[in-house]
C-alpha cells in the first residue's frame, strides 16, 4: 500500500483529501503544518507528500526544503490557491502543482500519475 | 488717384477689424489696388525675416489679358471697397490668392530706400535684378513697412497696365498708409505669436491630462487587481471544500432522481464559482505561455466541452467550417481559456435556438478564428468598453474575460477584433500568425 502524508491546515479539506485518497487504497497521514508534517515525515517512509503553501507556523516552501533535504526521492504534489507560485523557483523541487479547486479527479489523477 | 481722408479713415476701420496675418496683408493689398482705394494695378507684399525679404501675396492681374478681363468684370458688376475687403475673411479666398517665387535680402536695396518712407523708383539700376524680371515694369512705388526700430516688409506697387503716373500726393497717403499698414502687421504678428503660444499651452496641457487619466487608470487597475486577488485567493479554499465534498457525496451516494438534478446545481455552480476565481486571479498575472504546435480545432473541442451544458440547455447550433490551416504556435491552455471566454459570451448573447458560427481559414501569413452568433448584439456604448477590466455588460459578470482573452492573445503576436450590432449579433475574429513565422522564436528559446 503506497502511503500519502497531506500537509493542509484547512481541516476540512484535510479530511476530504483524506477520505478521497483511502477510498482509493492509499495509506494516508495528516498533519496541519509544516512542521507538523515534518516530525510525521520523519517516521514513515512516505511514497508521495501533498504539501499547501500557506500555512502557519512553518509555510509549504520552508517545508518543501526541508523534505528534500532528507529524502529527494519522495514525489511531491503542491496544492495551493496561489498560482503565482507554479512558475517560481522555490517550488522547482516539486514533482506537479495543483491549483486548489474542488475537482477531485485532478488530484487523483495527479496522485495515480506519480506513485500509480 | 486722389483718396480722401474719410475713404483713409473707412479703411484704417476695416484693417483694424483683422487680427490673422493672412487677413490683414490680403486686406492691405487689397486697399492698395481697389478701384475706389488706392486704385494701383498691382501690389505685392514681401515681409522680413532676418536679413530676407520673403514674398507673401500678390494681388492685381499678372499679364494684360488678365487684367481686361478682371477690369470688365469690375466694371461689369462694379464692388464697394468694403465688399472686396471683406473678401479677406474668407479662408479659401486667402489660400486662391498667389504669390511669386523670388527671394530677395534687405542688403539688395540701398538703405536709404527702406529707412526712409515711400519712394518713387524710376530707374532699373536701383531695383535687384530678380525683382526687375518679375515685374518688368518702372516706375513702381517701394513702401517700407517698419516699426519705430524695426522694419517689417515692404509693398511694391505700380500702374503696369494703365500707365497711370505716380504722384507726389500719392506718396504722401502712401506715407500714411504705411504706418497704419506697419502697425496691423505688427499686431497681427503679436497675435499668431499669442496664438502659437496658447496652442502649445493647450497642446501640453492635454498631453498632461492624458498622462494623468493613464495613471489614475492603472493605479485603480493595480488595486482594483490587488484586491480581486486577494479576494480569489481567498475563496479558493472554501469553495474547494464545497464543491469538493458535494462532488464527494454525490458519487457515493445513492440520489432519487429529485435531488441528483440538485445535487448536479450545486456541482455545476461551484465550477462557475471556479472559473470567476481563475479569471480574477489571472487578470494579475498571466502566466508565461507554455507554447508548442498545437491543433486549433483541438482547442476548439475541448472550449466547446466545456460549455456542453449551456449549449444543450439553450438548444444552440454549433456550425464548425474549419479549414486545413496546420498548426499555430501557441500555449493551448490559454487559447483554450480565450475560446472559451468567446463562446460564453456568445451563449450568454442568445436565448434560446441560437446559431454560432465558427469559421478558421488561412489568409496569407495570417490565420483567422472566427466566432459568429446570432445574440441580441451590443450597443456602442457596451462596445466601447469591452476590453477594459471589471466593465461588464453582463449582469453577472466580473468584466475580466475579454480584457484577460486581449492580453493573452497579445502574448501570441495575435489580434482580436469584435464587430456587433443591437439586434443581429455579434462577431469576434482573433489573428494569429501561422506557425513557419514564428518557428525562429521557438529556436531561440530552446
Amino acid at each position: 500500500m503506497k502511503k500519502i502524508l497531506l500537509i493542509e491546515d484547512d481541516e476540512d479539506l484535510l479530511e476530504l483529501y483524506a477520505e478521497v485518497l483511502k477510498n482509493e487504497k492509499y495509506y494516508v497521514e495528516t498533519a496541519s503544518n509544516g512542521r507538523e508534517g515534518l516530525e510525521k515525515f520523519n517516521k514513515t517512509k512516505f511514497d508521495l507528500v501533498i504539501l499547501d503553501i500557506r500555512m502557519p507556523v512553518m509555510d509549504g516552501i520552508e517545508t518543501l526544503g526541508a523534505i528534500l533535504e532528507q529524502r529527494k526521492d519522495v514525489k511531491i504534489i503542491i496544492n495551493t490557491a496561489y498560482g503565482s507560485y507554479k512558475d517560481n523557483f522555490l517550488t522547482w523541487g516539486a514533482d506537479a502543482y495543483l491549483i486548489k479547486s474542488s475537482s477531485l479527479d485532478d488530484l487523483l489523477k495527479k496522485v495515480k500519475g506519480l506513485i500509480g | 488717384m486722389d483718396i480722401s481722408f474719410e475713404k483713409l479713415w473707412k479703411i484704417s476701420k476695416e484693417l483694424q477689424l483683422s487680427l490673422s496675418l493672412d487677413e490683414s496683408l490680403c486686406k492691405i493689398l487689397t486697399a492698395l489696388t481697389a478701384g475706389d482705394g488706392f486704385a494701383f494695378n498691382r501690389a505685392i507684399i514681401f515681409l522680413k525675416e532676418d536679413t530676407r525679404l520673403i514674398p507673401k501675396v500678390w494681388i492685381g492681374p499678372k499679364t494684360i489679358d488678365e487684367a481686361y478681363k478682371v477690369w470688365k468684370e469690375i466694371s461689369s458688376q462694379p464692388h464697394a471697397l468694403e465688399d472686396l475687403l471683406s473678401k479677406c475673411s474668407r479662408r479659401e479666398y486667402l489660400k486662391s490668392l498667389p504669390t511669386i517665387s523670388i527671394e530677395l535680402n534687405i542688403n539688395d536695396f540701398n538703405p536709404d530706400f527702406l529707412n526712409n518712407g515711400p519712394t518713387k523708383i524710376d530707374k532699373s539700376d536701383l531695383v535687384p535684378k530678380t525683382l526687375r524680371s518679375v515685374l518688368e515694369y518702372l516706375p513702381f512705388v517701394l513702401v517700407p513697412l517698419k516699426t519705430e526700430s524695426e522694419l517689417l516688409g515692404l509693398i511694391i506697387a505700380d500702374n503696369m497696365f494703365n500707365k497711370k503716373a505716380i504722384t507726389d500726393i500719392d506718396i504722401k497717403h502712401l506715407e500714411l498708409y504705411a504706418a497704419l499698414a506697419s502697425n496691423v502687421i505688427e499686431r497681427a504678428n503679436l497675435f499668431e505669436e499669442v496664438k502659437k503660444k496658447e496652442k502649445a499651452l493647450e497642446e501640453s496641457y492635454r498631453k498632461l491630462q492624458e498622462a494623468q487619466k493613464k495613471v489614475i487608470s492603472l493605479e485603480k487597475m493595480a488595486a482594483t487587481g490587488e484586491l480581486s486577488s486577494t479576494f480569489a485567493h481567498e475563496l479558493r479554499n472554501p469553495v474547494a471544500i464545497i464543491g469538493g465534498y458535494a462532488e464527494n457525496i454525490y458519487r457515493n451516494a445513492e440520489f432519487p432522481d429529485s435531488l441528483k438534478s440538485k445535487m448536479e446545481i450545486i456541482l455545476k455552480t461551484v465550477n462557475r464559482m471556479e472559473f470567476i476565481i481563475q479569471n480574477l486571479s489571472d487578470y494579475i498575472r498571466i502566466p508565461q505561455p507554455q507554447k508548442n504546435f498545437v491543433t486549433i480545432n483541438e482547442i476548439l473541442n475541448r472550449s466547446l466541452e466545456n460549455l456542453q451544458i449551456e449549449i444543450t440547455k439553450k438548444n444552440i447550433s454549433i456550425e464548425k467550417n474549419i479549414q486545413d490551416i496546420g498548426k499555430i504556435y501557441a500555449d493551448p491552455l490559454l487559447i483554450e481559456q480565450v475560446f472559451t471566454n468567446i463562446l460564453r459570451n456568445s451563449i450568454d448573447a442568445i436565448d434560446r435556438n441560437g446559431l454560432i458560427y465558427i469559421n478558421v481559414y488561412r489568409k496569407e501569413t495570417k490565420i483567422t478564428v472566427e466566432f459568429i452568433d446570432n445574440g441580441k448584439g451590443m450597443t456602442d456604448e457596451v462596445m466601447n468598453t469591452l476590453f477594459t477590466p471589471f466593465h461588464s455588460g453582463k449582469r453577472e459578470g466580473l468584466g475580466l474575460g475579454l480584457a484577460v482573452s486581449k492580453k493573452i492573445i497579445l502574448l501570441h503576436n495575435g489580434k482580436i477584433d469584435i464587430k456587433s450590432k443591437l439586434g443581429s449579433g455579434t462577431t469576434v475574429s482573433i489573428l494569429f500568425p501561422v506557425a513557419e513565422e514564428v518557428k525562429d522564436e521557438k529556436d531561440l528559446t530552446h
